[in-house]
């Protein structure tokens, strides 16, 4: 990296590469041993692991780019420079993201309620996400990833199918008494929370129209700059994300207010709060923000690069899967109730947990000068305190685990089909021919060298 | 509702079924139709926020433009004068930092002449009525006053032996000529960035002169055994300003 003052940029990315990767393989493993879920949960399982894995991929690729630039503009996001803008890694890196846009395009579609309640299922998922890949990945390449924005509009899918299914079934349980549906509007939330709560801290930002100055920085100093009509869809997807936090916050804090607080009010509160400091802080900072615009990009200060590191970078890095492994445990979408399956789980959990903690003291290390010395005895004492406790901790986790399809048919239709195991695995190797496709043809471009 | 609803088997069900499971709830609705309202407002008044402002700021900060780049000059200047004796060599110091050196507040130092003036005029005086010039050599050396040391147009020794003045200067500003410029760029600040540098032009200016006095008087009788020189230093300071190229 080019300058100290982003030395703590996607430090987490090689760990969360790992633990992605991990996940996203032990996942799919204990997804399909778990042949007595109802047809939307393996799908959503499925579909979940190779989300993971694009991920996994994804940060693969941004970790090797980290370490091989040397000259990067003063932004925060990936615009590295022409030495590695056009080649493989870059590539790859911006089409494994497609993978994982594609995947979180589809995950609303069966997930928690399905929208798509017919028997081919699985050939209509895997089909859209072979169609969308193939369409998507040559078209972020070829336009130089010029349109980023109007490539993520499929998270809209999300935004609006999760935000509806979070208000319908909060609705139901406060007004109607219909208890269960709190699982079905908690999943919803922790699905919201998992793949977005990175830019819903950013809710006073964008609602106050912050977030236009911002992107008239990443305007100068992205090595390619965004196109109009990429801004206008990033102001768009904007616009519904506050609003989906929005309805977020405000049904937690009505159901906490009637029914006490839970885990996801807390959460949601904390990203509230989050949201409140960063607009603070783009107040403090207005001056080095827009001097990319104004003057000459000024890199921005050190304490505003930490604070992004310690809140977005956590969320987006470690945040994910702590959420996303939580539902999948919780919700009864795996399968660890016995033999291998419980193995496979208490090593996932272990995994998270270790991982995820040590690579959090390492980021305190970065930012804060503490002694290794304490860190590591700090470390050592979560160790033994998680030991002691996982055992509990997870058959907990595990025996209270919920149906949610069950939850559902306390209060709407959703038919019980018998999907053939063929053809869930025509939707898992679906998703694999669209990784193999990111990955051949980011090589072949590169070698074929289309930007030279 | 409760299990009725569970259908047992194999039914597909289209989109508005599935749609109108979702939206049974009345107040739901509501709310949803709240939140789809809001989002219209808040991406409309954000999108216009993008589109007629911060856009344009953003295009205009990236798009390559013709400046012209105009030097506004100040002169300040200092003389030193003193009688050399016949082969003596002296070094002068100038402060660059005496007030009378010093531009006024804004300007950067931009180069240094040094103009090295006999006594002599025309070559004769009532001590020489031959009229022989004396030799005079005049150097600047290189110290640790920041300046462009290696700069081609600098002219850091002469002599002269005719009586004429001795010209010297010193380039200070990098790539100073004060000549008026069309540079490129993309806004003014960026633009007039590499004339806004401090620090040049700092230090102590070292002169020396030597002195040969040539007579056509006697030796032993000749009365012309010095000369008086004076040394003028002018500092040329400058402010760079810039417009759009129409």
């Amino acid at each position: 990296m080019a300058d100290e003052n982003y030395e703590t940029i996607n430090t987490l990315s090689p760990i969360a590469s790992f633990v992605h990767l991990s996940l996203g393989v032990m996942a799919l493993i204990l997804v399909s041993r778990a042949k007595e879920r109802e047809w939307n949960e393996r799908l959503a399982g499925y579909t979940i692991s190779w989300i993971l894995i694009f991920l996994g991929l994804q940060y693969l690729f941004v970790s090797v780019l980290e370490y091989r630039v040397t000259t990067r503009a003063t932004g925060v996001y990936n615009n590295y420079g022409d030495e590695v803008f056009y080649t493989f890694l870059t590539y790859a890196q911006r089409s494994f993201e497609c993978g994982y846009t594609i995947g979180l395009a589809v995950l609303p579609l069966v997930y928690p309620f399905p929208l798509i309640q017919r028997k081919s299922v699985a050939k209509i998922l895997g089909i859209s996400v072979l169609v969308l890949g193939m369409i998507m990945i040559p078209f972020d390449i070829f336009t130089e990833f010029s349109y980023r924005n109007v490539r993520n509009l499929p998270w809209l899918v999300g935004y609006v199918v999760w935000t509806a299914i979070y208000v319908r079934f909060l609705f139901g349980e406060m007004l109607k008494g219909e208890s269960d549906s709190r699982n079905v509007s908690s999943v919803a939330a922790l699905l919201l929370l998992a793949w977005n709560g990175k830019f819903f801290m950013f809710w006073l930002i964008q609602l106050s129209g912050q977030s236009n100055i911002y992107r008239g920085r990443f305007m100068v100093e992205d090595f390619i700059d965004q196109t109009r009509i990429s801004g206008a869809a990033e102001v768009g997807l904007e616009a519904i994300m506050c609003a989906s936090f929005l309805t977020l916050f405000l049904g937690e804090m009505w159901r906490a207010y009637k029914k006490g607080s839970s885990g996801i009010a807390y959460i949601t509160g904390g990203l509230f709060g989050l949201g409140v400091i960063w607009y603070l802080l783009t107040l403090v900072y207005m001056d080095n923000i827009t001097s990319c615009v104004e003057r000459s990009c000024d890199l921005l200060s050190v304490a505003w690069i930490n604070f992004y590191v310690v809140t977005f970078q956590s969320m987006l890095y470690i945040g994910v899967p702590l959420l996303v492994m939580y539902v999948m445990l919780k919700y009864n979408i795996v399968e660890t109730d016995s033999g291998t399956g419980r193995i496979i789980g208490r090593t996932t959990g272990l995994l998270l947990i270790l991982v995820t903690s040590s690579t959090l003291i390492e980021l305190i290390q970065l930012i804060l000068p503490v002694p290794e010395m304490i860190t590591s005895a700090v470390f050592a004492a979560g160790v033994v305190a998680f030991i002691g406790w996982e055992e509990k901790f997870m058959s907990q986790l595990t025996s209270e685990s919920k149906s949610i399809s069950e939850s559902i048919r306390m209060v709407a239709t959703l038919p019980r089909f018998n999907i053939a195991e063929s053809e869930y695995r025509f939707f898992s190797m679906s998703m694999m021919v669209l990784c193999v496709y990111a990955f051949v043809i980011s090589y072949l471009f590169d070698v074929i060298g289309i930007h030279q | 509702m409760g299990e009725e609803n569970a259908m047992n088997d194999e039914e597909n069900r289209g989109l508005v079924d599935t749609a109108s499971d979702l939206f049974q709830i009345r107040e739901a609705n509501v709310a949803m139709a709240i939140f789809a309202v809001f989002t219209v407002i808040v991406c409309a008044i954000n999108m216009q926020g993008w589109l007629s402002v911060e856009y344009h700021k953003g295009l205009d900060a990236i798009t390559q433009k013709s400046w012209v780049i105009e030097f506004d000059k100040t002169t300040t200047s200092t003389e030193f004068q003193d009688v050399w004796q016949d082969e003596e060599s002296r070094i002068v110091e100038f402060r660059m930092d005496d007030s009378a050196l010093v531009p006024q507040a804004g300007y950067a130092v931009g180069m240094i002449n040094i103009t090295i003036s006999p006594d002599t005029v025309d070559g004769a005086n009532i001590a020489d009525p031959v009229g022989q010039c004396d030799a005079i050599s005049a150097s600047v050396l290189v110290n640790e006053l920041t300046a462009q040391w290696e700069s081609e147009r600098n002219v850091l020794s002469a002599s002269d032996s005719s009586c004429e003045d001795i010209v010297l200067s010193i380039v200070v500003y990098p790539s100073y000529e004060g000549e008026t410029l069309v540079v490129p760029g993309v806004n003014a600040y960026q633009v007039l960035q590499p004339w806004s540098s401090l620090g040049w032009g700092e230090g102590v200016l070292e002169v020396q002169v030597d002195l040969d006095v040539n007579t056509a008087e006697p030796g032993p009788l000749a009365t012309d055994d010095d000369e008086e020189i004076t040394i003028t230093v002018e500092v040329f300071g400058f402010i760079a300003e810039a417009s759009m190229q129409p």
